[in-house]
């Protein structure tokens, strides 16, 4: 009897003695230091592979000595890259929202907006749980994951600009070369934006020693870059890159060409033929939409009196520019066929107000599609 | 195991059981037993205490601020555009505001706070306005910033009759009278002393010190009443070294002049004592009770109780 019950104590004590030395390990087990923040995480700027790469990243989050930590959260540690199970699009609005000031992707930007709020608005719904594979055109994109910020952004940094991923699907780099086919390598900067600075953040954009600079952007710089970019979105939207007749993935195994899909080229190099040209990367709404002057409700609103062409009510703009199309607006970047109008007008119409053609004989909202 | 053993040592266990506690009643130890239970000791940290949810078909969603007149607890109940007002025990009493860009209507309601007769001032930082209301919730008028110098309004308090409120794109802190006029203004873009990067709450303690969280530059700064910059709280030492705040948020003071600063990206406050030394650290990544998952606004009451926007479990979570 006293000798099971000694066995007993000793268990007991033991199975004391691991719990506590388990929470000891949990806490202690992986100091959490400015290098080594979690099992197999090393600081340093990371590419889509977790490798180090030399890119400048994402603001001053590596700058600082508990940075990575943060988002991946070393106390809580069932999985060591699991930081924000199901928070990813929270931990983006924690500063996206407007409380840094700049880049508050619920405003209209060269990527659009993720405003809701307004008529005709349509986005990539990063808040709700869809699958990436759900992607109107997705013929040979079958990826089940959810489709979020980090689909297209890689916020540890990467060598596009608006750190946008080098791999989009699975770990093939999307970029290739349009001729070839050959992909480009990791690492090198295929996303190429005509950025410039942003007048709007001058004071600190002029700051000297921070790097910190506050850009805006148009869309894909030059002719190349412009094939990236529609290469980038075609990763999961693939069966809409193509020439107009032929290369959509969809029509690869039908026989009779009556049954193809036809599409406006998407592929190629030429102003009009990216998805940049037509689409934000965002989303839209009738204060992103233009007209196929260019125009958008603010500048229909603008008072007379500052300027403005019409002094028009923000009613009246609204209804103006509201996009009808059946669809719903596909986050274009004009409203309705609007963005159609604006290059083939002069071709289909020979009535045209002269004021509205520019020296180039062309109608004037053309000069602003990339 | 023989049945009068088992009875043996059951009523051996209940007259063990009366015993202690008759000893505890008998010699006064009460005082010593009690405290490790329910007292709390006054220079230790607060300990969560309760959590203000809204109501259930209509949780908060991204509470930014919060503010506490008179007896009531005021919400910026941020994504639903609107203000939730909660009594003391927690319940959701009522709400006030939608969408929209006219009187008693808002984009991004943040700052919250309210002057000695109750009304209640709500900075909208989409807006860029300061609406004010009665605490009852109906739409009073604009706050007459008189040199139209608001664009962004983000943190806002209401100490002896003055509005601090700090200005997130124009990277500025605004001290104004309450008719509008104003006093101070400390900042603009930059990371040398004085100078902020998106400035998101501020406080004021019984010295008139003014601390505003520079949330760009990872860190908190200290100004006197005049708006002369007296020093830097960023975790390290005597705010000197690299920051350990990521993305600081509210900062509050209690009557004893400990600092409290929200740590938006590592999920918890930091408390610092009158010298700058970080007394302990409360909440941490979670949805537990006292736990917290990208938290925001804090408040603290005349009785040093913490309030504390918890944006991602929906709450507001109550410290004392
Ligand atoms: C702590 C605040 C914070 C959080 C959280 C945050 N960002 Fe940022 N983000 C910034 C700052 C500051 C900048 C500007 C500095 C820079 O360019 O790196 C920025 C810039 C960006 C840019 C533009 C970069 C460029 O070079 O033009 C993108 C894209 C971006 N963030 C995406 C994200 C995504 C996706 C997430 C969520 C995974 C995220 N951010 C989370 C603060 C934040
Ligand atoms: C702004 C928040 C944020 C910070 C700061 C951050 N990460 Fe991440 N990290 C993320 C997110 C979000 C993901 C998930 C990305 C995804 O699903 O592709 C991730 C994923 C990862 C992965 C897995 C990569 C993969 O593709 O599977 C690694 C490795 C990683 N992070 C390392 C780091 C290191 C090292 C640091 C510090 C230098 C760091 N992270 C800082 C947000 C962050
Ligand atoms: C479908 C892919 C996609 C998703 C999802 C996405 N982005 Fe982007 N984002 C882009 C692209 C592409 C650009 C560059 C657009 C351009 O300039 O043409 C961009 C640009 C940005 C910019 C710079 C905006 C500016 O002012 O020009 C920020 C900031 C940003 N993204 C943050 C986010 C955040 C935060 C999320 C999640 C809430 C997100 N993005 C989700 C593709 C995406
Ligand atoms: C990571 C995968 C991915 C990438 C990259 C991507 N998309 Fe999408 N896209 C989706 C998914 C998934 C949907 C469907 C879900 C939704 O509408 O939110 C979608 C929907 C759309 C829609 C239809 C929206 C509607 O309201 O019907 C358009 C238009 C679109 N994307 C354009 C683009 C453009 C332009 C780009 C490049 C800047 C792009 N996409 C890049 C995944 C992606
Ligand atoms: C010349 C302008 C133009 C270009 C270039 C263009 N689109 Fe579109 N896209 C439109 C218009 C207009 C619509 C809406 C009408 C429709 O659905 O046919 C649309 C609709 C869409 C939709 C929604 C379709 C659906 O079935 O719901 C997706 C997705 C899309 N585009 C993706 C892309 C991608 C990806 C690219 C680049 C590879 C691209 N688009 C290039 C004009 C364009
Ligand atoms: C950037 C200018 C531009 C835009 C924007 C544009 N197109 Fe075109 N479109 C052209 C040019 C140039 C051609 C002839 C060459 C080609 O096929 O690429 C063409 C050819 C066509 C054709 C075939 C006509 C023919 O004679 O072969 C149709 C149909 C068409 N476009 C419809 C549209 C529609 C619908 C839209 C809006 C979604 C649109 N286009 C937007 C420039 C544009």
């Amino acid at each position: 009897m006293s000798k099971l019950r000694i066995g007993l104590s000793t268990v007991f004590m033991l199975m004391l003695l691991s719990i506590f030395s388990a929470v000891a390990f949990a806490e202690d087990g992986v100091p959490p230091t400015s290098t080594n923040p979690a099992p197999g995480i090393h600081v340093g700027d990371v590419d889509n592979f977790g490798n180090q790469s030399t890119h400048r990243t994402h603001g001053n989050f590596q700058n600082n000595t508990n940075s990575c930590a943060n988002c991946h959260s070393t106390h809580n540690g069932e999985d060591e890259m699991l930081l924000m199970k199901d928070g990813e699009y929270e931990l983006c609005m924690s500063c996206h929202d407007g409380t840094m000031g700049f880049y508050d992707v619920t405003k209209g930007s060269g990527a659009g907006t993720f405003d809701d709020s307004h008529l005709s608005s349509s986005m990539h719904n990063v808040d709700s749980d869809l699958l990436v594979k759900q992607a109107p055109g997705a013929v040979k994109n079958t990826s089940t994951d959810i489709l979020e910020c980090s689909s297209c952004h890689n916020p540890h940094g990467s060598a596009n600009d608006r750190l946008l991923k080098e791999t989009v699907i699975g770990t093939t780099p999307f970029a290739y070369n349009p001729t070839t086919f050959v992909s480009v390598p990791v690492g090198t900067k295929t996303i190429n934006l005509a950025l410039t600075e942003d007048p709007d953040y001058t004071a600190i954009n002029t700051l000297t020693g921070g790097g910190l600079k506050i850009t805006k952007s148009i869309g894909p710089k030059d002719t190349l870059d412009k094939q990236y970019y529609s290469q980038f979105c075609s990763a999961c939207h693939d069966d809409y890159y193509g020439k107009r007749s032929s290369g959509r993935p969809s029509n690869a195994t039908k026989t009779d060409t009556h049954d193809y899909l036809f599409s406006h080229t998407t592929n190629s190099t030429s102003q009009g033929r990216n998805c940049a040209a037509c689409h934000y990367a965002h989303g839209t709404d009738v204060t992103t939409l233009t007209d196929a002057l260019g125009q958008k409700v603010a500048d229909l609103t603008k008072p007379v009196a500052d300027g403005g062409k019409y002094g028009w009510t923000e009613e009246k703009a609204e209804a103006y520019m509201k996009d009808v199309s059946v669809k719903g607006s596909s986050l274009k970047k004009y409203t309705n066929m609007a963005i159609c109008f604006a290059c083939h007008a002069t071709s289909i119409s020979n009535q045209i107000d002269p004021k509205y053609i520019g020296p180039d004989g062309r109608f004037i909202g053309r000069g602003l599609i990339r | 195991m023989k049945k009068r053993t088992v009875y043996i040592l059951m009523s051996s266990i209940v007259a063990l059981s009366v015993a202690f506690f008759a000893a505890i009643y008998f010699f006064n130890l009460e005082s010593t037993i009690k405290p490790i239970v329910a007292k709390v000791d006054p220079s230790g940290p607060p300990i969560f205490t309760n959590a203000l949810y809204g109501e259930f078909n209509a949780p908060l969603n991204k509470p930014m601020d919060v503010t506490k007149i008179g007896e009531f607890v005021y919400v910026s109940d941020t994504n639903n555009k609107q203000v939730q007002v909660f009594d003391q025990s927690g319940t959701s009493v009522f709400k006030f505001g939608k969408e929209g860009t006219k009187e008693g209507e808002f984009k991004f309601p943040y700052g919250i706070a309210g002057d000695k007769d109750g009304n209640v001032y709500v900075a909208d930082l989409y807006n860029a306005n300061i609406s004010i209301f009665d605490s009852k919730g109906k739409f009073l008028k604009y706050f007459n910033d008189k040199e139209k110098l608001l664009k962004s309004p983000g943190g806002l308090r209401i100490v002896d009759k003055k509005l601090y409120v700090t200005d997130i794109k124009a990277n500025k802190l605004f001290v104004f009278n309450l008719s509008g006029e104003k006093l101070l203004e400390i900042g603009g873009a930059g990371m040398e002393e004085g100078k902020f990067i998106a400035p998101n709450a501020v406080a004021v303690d019984n010295d008139d010190h003014i601390y505003v969280t520079d949330s760009g530059n990872n860190r908190v700064q200290v100004f006197d009443k005049s708006g002369k910059f007296i020093k830097i709280i960023n975790g390290s030492k005597d705010g000197k070294g690299d920051p350990t705040f990521l993305n600081p948020r509210g900062v509050a003071v209690d009557s004893k002049g400990n600092v409290f600063v929200v740590n938006n990206l590592a999920h918890n406050i930091y408390a610092f004592d009158k010298n700058g030394k970080e007394l302990y650290e409360l909440g941490g990544m979670g949805t537990e009770n006292d736990k917290l998952y990208l938290p925001n606004g804090l408040f603290i009451d005349d009785r040093d109780t913490l309030f504390v926007t918890d944006t991602i479990n929906q709450r507001v979570s109550v410290f004392y």
